[in-house]
């Protein structure tokens, strides 16, 4: 086999595209940037775009806000969740529909997803539970923990196919068989591509210890969260990113989190409730269609 | 431990505490496999409940197990099993885990 390529040249060839978000995302920028920036501006430059209007509404409107009163209009929405809030969902829209024309050779797209809103869930869960700020930024985090996977898929898909040939045929976790082959696995490649896409850095950790949360030392609570979310969600079985089974949990990152234990019976109850409304929101519409 | 109304014992669920008739008469000893000829006796003594644990090796996975007959336990117990690399029973909040799984799988059949 051709030795693979390093992890920067396999995700330099994955631009960030927005689509049809860029102009949204600009505004959001800007507004957050001038302290002068209006809601409004931000609201227009969203209403502009009936997809993601409805988007917004339908998760303001979920029980992953739990909002006591229906909200009916973008700027009512985005005042309540905040600006950082909206620009975070609509980044994880755009992310989806980068990937959204990638072949199902390897894994059903919406199964992909599934697996990576419930993980993104249950991250968002844990992380408010702790009391942790920007508890949204951990839906993130947790919708593009496997996401290196896709890279690994529309890149390289002769080495997949020799990694899910082994995969079927040894009892090994998937990402320690990718490691066995490629040198790397898809948490280092997802952690690669965060950062060339210029995300923040405790985002890009977070995807790239997901299964050594322990190795993690600038960000290990943002690991630890993302790896029990991946660990739990996998044994839920919702959706699949191509592993079939919970990878390991590593010792100690439970502990990380300083949660009673039985705050796992409503991390459970938790995913299992505000699934349907996010894979109604995101996985209901037709992103714009895009190939990395 | 859980009682459970005579009516809903299964073959195979283990008695957790001696059962005796009105005479005191032990009728069945703590830690009994139940046979069905047992739950017969059970019956014609007209005991109307008994205490119970779950089936097996799964005795810590949790009361739920007992509204389904033995073998199905057992099955969902083993598919849930499958579900974990390296499941660790030694590790505390893998168990905890392992239980909620196990049980969302039973009321997930329960409801189906």
């Amino acid at each position: 086999m051709v030795p693979p390529p390093d992890i920067p040249t396999l995700v330099s060839s994955i631009p960030r595209t927005l689509g049809s978000y860029g102009p949204v995302l600009q505004e959001i920028e800007a507004a957050l940037n001038d302290p002068q920036g209006s809601l409004t501006s931000v609201a227009d430059a969203i209403q502009r775009d009936p997809d993601l209007t409805a988007r917004l509404l339908k998760i303001s409107n979920s029980s992953f806000y739990g909002f006591p009163r229906r909200l009916t209009t973008v700027q009512e929405a985005i005042s309540l969740i905040g600006i950082q809030q909206a620009q975070d969902l609509i980044v994880a829209s755009a992310v989806i529909a980068t990937f959204a024309g990638l072949s199902p050779e390897f894994v059903d797209m919406r199964s992909f997803w599934q697996h990576s809103l419930a993980c993104g869930l249950g991250a968002r869960f844990l992380a408010m539970t702790r009391r942790m700020p920007k508890p949204d930024k951990f839906f993130v985090a947790g919708l593009l923990h496997d996401v290196g996977r896709l890279v690994l898929f529309c890149r390289l898909p002769a080495a997949v196919q020799t990694i899910f040939q082994e995969y079927h045929q040894r009892k090994s976790p998937l990402f320690e068989i990718e490691r066995g082959i490629l040198g790397y696995d898809h948490a280092q490649v997802g952690e690669a591509l965060m950062s060339h896409w210029q995300y923040p850095p405790s985002l890009g950790q977070a995807v790239g210890s997901h299964h050594r949360p322990e190795e993690c030392q600038a960000f290990p609570v943002e690991a630890a969260v993302v790896h029990v979310a991946d660990h739990l969600v996998n044994a839920m079985q919702i959706g699949s990113s191509g592993e079939r089974r919970a990878p390991p949990l590593k010792p100690g990152a439970w502990e990380q989190l300083q949660l009673p234990m039985d705050t796992l019976a409503s991390l459970v109850k938790a995913i299992d409730d505000q699934l349907g409304a996010m894979e109604e929101a995101f996985l209901n519409h037709d992103g714009p269609p895009a190939k990395p | 431990m859980p009682k459970l109304k005579t009516d809903l014992l299964r073959e195979g669920m283990i008695v957790g505490a001696d059962v005796k008739n009105i005479d005191s008469m032990l009728l069945i000893p703590s830690g009994a496999s139940l046979t069905e000829r047992q739950i017969n006796i059970l019956r014609a003594w007209g005991v109307e409940e008994v205490d119970v644990k779950a089936s097996g090796d799964f005795t810590d996975a949790g009361d739920f197990l007992l509204q389904l007959p033995a073998e199905e336990a057992a099955r969902l117990t083993s598919e849930t099993k499958g579900l974990f690399w390296r499941l660790d029973g030694s590790n505390a909040v893998q168990m905890e885990i392992f239980k909620h799984i196990l049980e969302r799988k039973v009321q997930a059949g329960l409801n189906r």
